[in-house]
């Protein structure tokens, strides 16, 4: 029993990561078919941008607090919209429609972004933990439930509610899912597909970079290698 | 005035040369109709004019101004509506969200119309939260006329309105068409030649991509010969 719980805890927080990274992929492929091969190589750019804000800021202060915690959160949603548009703008945006130039030209791109990474942050493992105000754990019924874990369940929990609110309800969002059925009608509507596809490439990129930087302190540390 | 002028167009699709001189004016308040045979070309011009295949060589003027090299969404903006033959409708979404993708303002202008459209279809009203998907055919034609429709629409392309439509639907469909041609200029394709003829003022044919002959719809009424060699009726 305890075992199947506490595996059933562990399962939760590693599938939310897994949601941020994947949303962002299926919905880029689902509106746009793009093949993004890049999308794991801006997962760990977010990953390192964003636990360089939070070490630094965290380090100045010597606490590591909370607020430090958000900086990072801050810098990778920053850096996810800073990448997510230019990845977007200059290659992306050439290859719609095909497939083959778009592996292509998306392989290229991970690994640009990942050479870029070991250029900015060096090819060293970097340890990062929880800021401690959300640290440790409580155990119940013989099950430790890692305040950090929980944080991240109730954070994916609050991305795919706002996502499903987004897709069901706001304008946009409705958009988008007439865009993935019929691209061709929404632009004859007069609404510029460019527009959103950039939108949601955008939208994709930034929760791949806020999931890489959550995973950091979900593993200890972050290296090179996920890309 | 003349509201839209499609001068001496040429379409490929791929490396088909698809329209190879497609020529007709569709003057202000009045409704124009295309007619020809399958594969003549009538939905290529129509997508031509929407930029969705754009024409290569001719041009087209909208309003006195050309829109020959303008993407979709601009001339969609500039205020074509476009009824494709498929109906197109986005059948994930209600029919309430169908018309809402379609506003492209939120506001008391667009709701009067939105409130105009479904008195002209009360069929729509009644299953204004229904799915796309789970309309009929007549239904989902009027939502795709209602959805052109929606925006300020100085004029309206409809392709083949009555296509697989039972004749009570079709009825229905030419009584609202009725309706909107009082303020909305029309560019329509329709095979239904007895419709055609009710509501259409000027016809053009198109035969294999070109603009064969033109005049006013009386004047084919009373011309078996016309009929028989490019329309294939009597
Ligand atoms: N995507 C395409 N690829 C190749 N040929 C096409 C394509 N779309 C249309 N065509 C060809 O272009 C020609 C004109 O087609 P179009 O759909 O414009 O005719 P239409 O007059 O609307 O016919 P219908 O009355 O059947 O709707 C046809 O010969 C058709 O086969
Ligand atoms: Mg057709």
């Amino acid at each position: 029993m305890e075992l199947h719980l506490t595996l059933l805890f562990n399962g939760l927080a590693t599938g939310m990561l897994i949601f941020l990274l994947a949303a962002g992929l299926s919905l880029i492929f689902g509106l746009m078919s793009v093949l993004n091969f890049a999308h794991g190589a801006l997962f760990m750019f977010g990953a390192y941008a964003g636990t360089w804000m939070y070490l630094l800021f965290g380090g100045a202060a010597g606490d590591y607090s909370i607020l430090a915690f958000g900086m990072g959160l801050i810098g990778a949603i920053v850096t996810g919209i800073v990448l997510g548009y230019t990845v977007e703008r200059t290659t992306v945006r050439q290859v719609y429609g095909n497939h083959l130039r778009q592996i292509l030209i998306t392989t290229g791109v991970m690994l640009v972004v990942g050479e870029l990474v070991m250029l900015i942050w060096g090819s060293n493992l970097i340890s990062v933990q929880p800021p401690p105000a959300i640290s440790g754990f409580t155990e119940l019924m013989n099950v430790r439930f890692h305040h950090y874990r929980i944080f991240i369940i109730g954070f994916g929990l609050l991305v795919l509610i706002s996502l499903l609110l987004m897709l069901k309800k706001s304008k946009i969002g409705l958009v988008v899912r007439a865009g993935v059925e019929n691209k061709e009608m929404v632009q004859a509507l007069g609404i510029n597909v460019r527009k959103i596809f950039t939108f949601v490439f955008v939208f994709g990129t930034t929760l791949a970079c806020v999931g890489g930087f959550l995973w950091g302190p979900f593993q200890g540390q972050i290296n090179r290698i996920w890309g | 005035m003349t509201m839209l002028q499609v001068r001496n167009i040429e379409t490929y699709i791929q490396e088909f040369h698809i329209l190879q001189g497609v020529e007709f004016d569709v003057p202000e308040q009045e409704v124009t109709v295309l007619l020809g045979r399958n594969g003549a070309g009538k939905t290529t011009t129509m997508r031509s004019i929407m930029g969705l295949n754009p024409a290569t060589k001719g041009d087209i003027l909208f309003q006195g101004e050309s829109i020959r090299e303008l993407p979709p969404h601009v001339i969609a903006k500039k205020g074509i509506g476009y009824v494709p033959e498929d109906q197109d409708i986005f059948s994930d979404l209600t029919v309430q969200e169908n018309l809402r993708v379609a506003k492209r303002k939120e506001n008391e202008k667009t709701e009067e119309r939105e409130k105009w459209i479904l008195e002209l279809f009360p069929d729509l009203k009644i299953a204004y939260t229904r799915k796309g998907g789970n309309l009929s055919g007549g239904q989902k034609q009027m939502l795709s006329i209602a959805r052109a429709l929606v925006n300020e629409t100085p004029l309206l392309l409809i392709d083949e309105p009555s296509k697989g439509l039972a004749p009570i639907m079709v009825e229905k469909v030419m009584e609202a068409l009725n309706v909107i041609k009082q303020t909305t200029t029309v560019l329509l394709v329709e095979q239904n030649f007895r419709m055609a003829s009710k509501i259409g003022e000027r016809f053009y044919i198109l035969d294999e991509g070109r603009t064969v002959h033109h005049g006013q719809m009386r004047q084919l009424e009373e011309d078996k010969e016309l009929r028989q060699k490019y329309l294939g009726i009597a």
